[in-house]
């Protein structure tokens, strides 16, 4: 008889135990799989307020563009700044414009002169916004410097707090589906150790005797983390209009088949090892003479 | 071919099972173990297979002194010794066809192979019909048999039956012992642990005989058991006798008995 006919008669055998090792590995990997995603969406908000004019400095209506051009070479020039994008009077009418054209009303009300000229500044990274705007402050002809250093700050202190977490609860998930599938297989190993004395007694390998008993720990890994990684994509294509309307203009899903697939690769390899190495610690034991 | 040289077995407990042990046998020679329970006989057999090490002394099959063997070659080792056990030690939820095939499997023998030998093997012991039953459907002398296809599947250069017939009627024990013969008839080494005079009187070998942990008689051989000899003697006596003489001596013998 094949080791994977007997793991899967050993299964069949023991259904319950079984599905209490599947349905632990299940609930690890289905954190691990929404770690996973949530730590790549927040990447993605990350760089999108990273890469986005994170200073904007305001300057007064009178300014003249020839000012405005000097004071953007000026910027691009600093070797930390990415981009320096110049908004003229009419181009913010042109932004005012389009963001209310659903109201006409407030489109008559403004005209290009009321709108302040700004330059929108973009560095390399978020470090070095403070410098960006404490240079825009000592401009001639600055009104208001305006950048989204609290934002990013606590969008990154939020995603490094549920990192954290999210990891802590994923290992205390990955000792306790360590532990279950060692006392699953600590078991069926008593249950056979008849068995085993025999095949021993026979002239079987250490590794013919381990062999049934890792299969089995590495199919409890498979089944749980591809079923996991179903019900995490099933609800994903579920909730995506809502998460997508909830960010807006940031393209965050979905989410790319073929980036799901490699989770899925990732999670079963990552839950095929676990079972690998439970059934190897509790197996072990068996061969300390 | 198998050589115990001045072998003492001393358990952590401090019991001894065997003491300043020594002895070889032939290849192809057929030997009796006789001696009461207890005297020695298994630990004999746990030492050849490696189950356990001996205190002193060495022990040798064929040129390998079982000393140096280290635990990953402990298997290869064991599959030279067909061992028939006292318990038979079948697996109980494995057919008799799946319990022979057993070592195979571990061996690394193809399917077909598997198939062909252990069908051969069972068709040897007399159980060609019985390869897809269980253990517990099997009478005492089907899984005698079972156990001794087992063990003789991978035709190991020795054989080592610990009191084959130990749990079997006297017919059922002759014919388990016939087979042993035939076994050895065919070249393989045959140890036999008995305290049986029955089947040593009627295949008579060399034997050793074991009491506390030390041999105490070995026969050498040609020689007989002293019971064999004398259950001999009363066989070649009466077959001397006219045949009403014969009868009527074993009415008589019969009658003794009650």
């Amino acid at each position: 008889m094949s080791a994977f006919k007997q793991a899967l008669r050993s299964i069949r055998r023991s259904p319950y135990q079984a599905l209490a090792a599947i349905l632990v590995l299940f609930l690890t990997f289905f954190i691990g799989y929404s770690l996973l995603l949530f730590l790549l969406g927040s990447a993605k908000v990350l760089q999108y307020f990273e890469t986005r004019p994170q200073v904007t400095g305001f300057f007064s209506q009178d300014t003249k563009l020839e000012d405005l051009q000097k004071l953007q070479a000026t910027l691009q020039a600093e070797p930390y700044v990415q981009n320096v994008e110049l908004i003229t009077q009419q181009k913010a009418l042109e932004i005012y414009q389009t963001q209310t054209a659903n109201d006409p009303m407030l489109q008559e009300l403004v005209t290009a002169d009321i709108l302040p000229p700004s330059l929108e500044v973009s560095t390399a990274t978020i470090d070095d916004l403070a410098k960006v705007a404490e240079t825009m402050k000592t401009m001639e002809g600055i009104d208001e410097v305006v950048y989204q250093q609290d934002v990013i700050d606590n969008l990154r202190y939020w995603t490094t707090t549920l990192r954290q977490i999210g990891f802590s609860v994923l290992g205390v998930f990955l000792f306790t589906s360590l532990l279950i599938i060692i006392l699953i297989t600590s078991m069926r190993i008593a249950s056979k150790r008849y068995e085993i004395k025999v095949m021993r007694l026979v002239g079987a390998t250490q590794w013919y005797v381990m062999r049934p008993f890792l299969i089995e720990g590495m199919l409890y890994g498979a089944i749980g983390a591809s079923i996991s990684w179903g019900v995490v994509y099933v609800v994903l294509l579920y909730a995506t209009p809502a998460i997508q309307s909830f960010f807006g203009e940031i393209q965050l899903l979905p989410v790319p088949p073929e980036m799901m697939f490699a989770l899925l690769g990732v999670g079963v390899a990552s839950a095929v090892f676990l079972g690998f190495l439970a059934g190897l610690m509790s197996t072990r034991r068996l061969f300390r003479v | 071919m198998v050589r115990f040289v001045e072998v003492t077995k001393v358990f952590p407990n401090g019991y001894i099972g065997l003491e300043d042990v020594s002895f070889t046998v032939e290849p192809g020679e057929l030997v009796y173990i006789t001696g009461e329970s207890g005297a020695g006989k298994t630990t004999l057999m746990r030492l050849l297979i490696r189950e356990i090490r001996p205190t002193q002394g060495d022990i040798y099959l064929g040129e390998q002194r079982l000393a140096d063997l280290t635990s990953r070659h402990i298997p290869y080792h064991r599959r030279r010794v067909g061992v028939i056990f006292q318990d038979y030690q079948l697996i109980p939820d494995r057919t008799i066809f799946e319990n022979a095939a057993l070592i195979l499997e571990v061996s690394g023998v193809s399917n077909a192979q598997i198939k062909q030998r252990v069908a051969d093997v069972l068709e040897l012991v007399g159980l060609p019909d019985k390869g897809q039953l269980f253990p517990v459907q099997l009478s005492g002398g089907e899984l005698q048999r079972a156990a001794i296809a087992r063990a003789l599947v991978t035709a190991p250069e020795v054989l080592f039956a610990d009191e084959p017939t130990g749990n079997l009627d006297p017919e059922t024990s002759i014919g388990i012992m016939g087979l042993l013969k035939k076994i050895q008839e065919f070249g393989t080494t045959v140890l036999v642990a008995t305290h049986d005079p029955g089947i040593m009187a009627r295949y008579p070998a060399r034997y050793l005989h074991i009491q506390q942990g030390r041999i105490v008689d070995d026969s050498g051989a040609s020689k007989k058991s002293p019971a064999a000899e004398k259950e001999n003697q009363e066989e070649d006596n009466s077959s001397d006798q006219p045949e009403s003489e014969q009868q009527a001596a074993k009415a008589k013998k019969k009658k003794d008995k009650k």
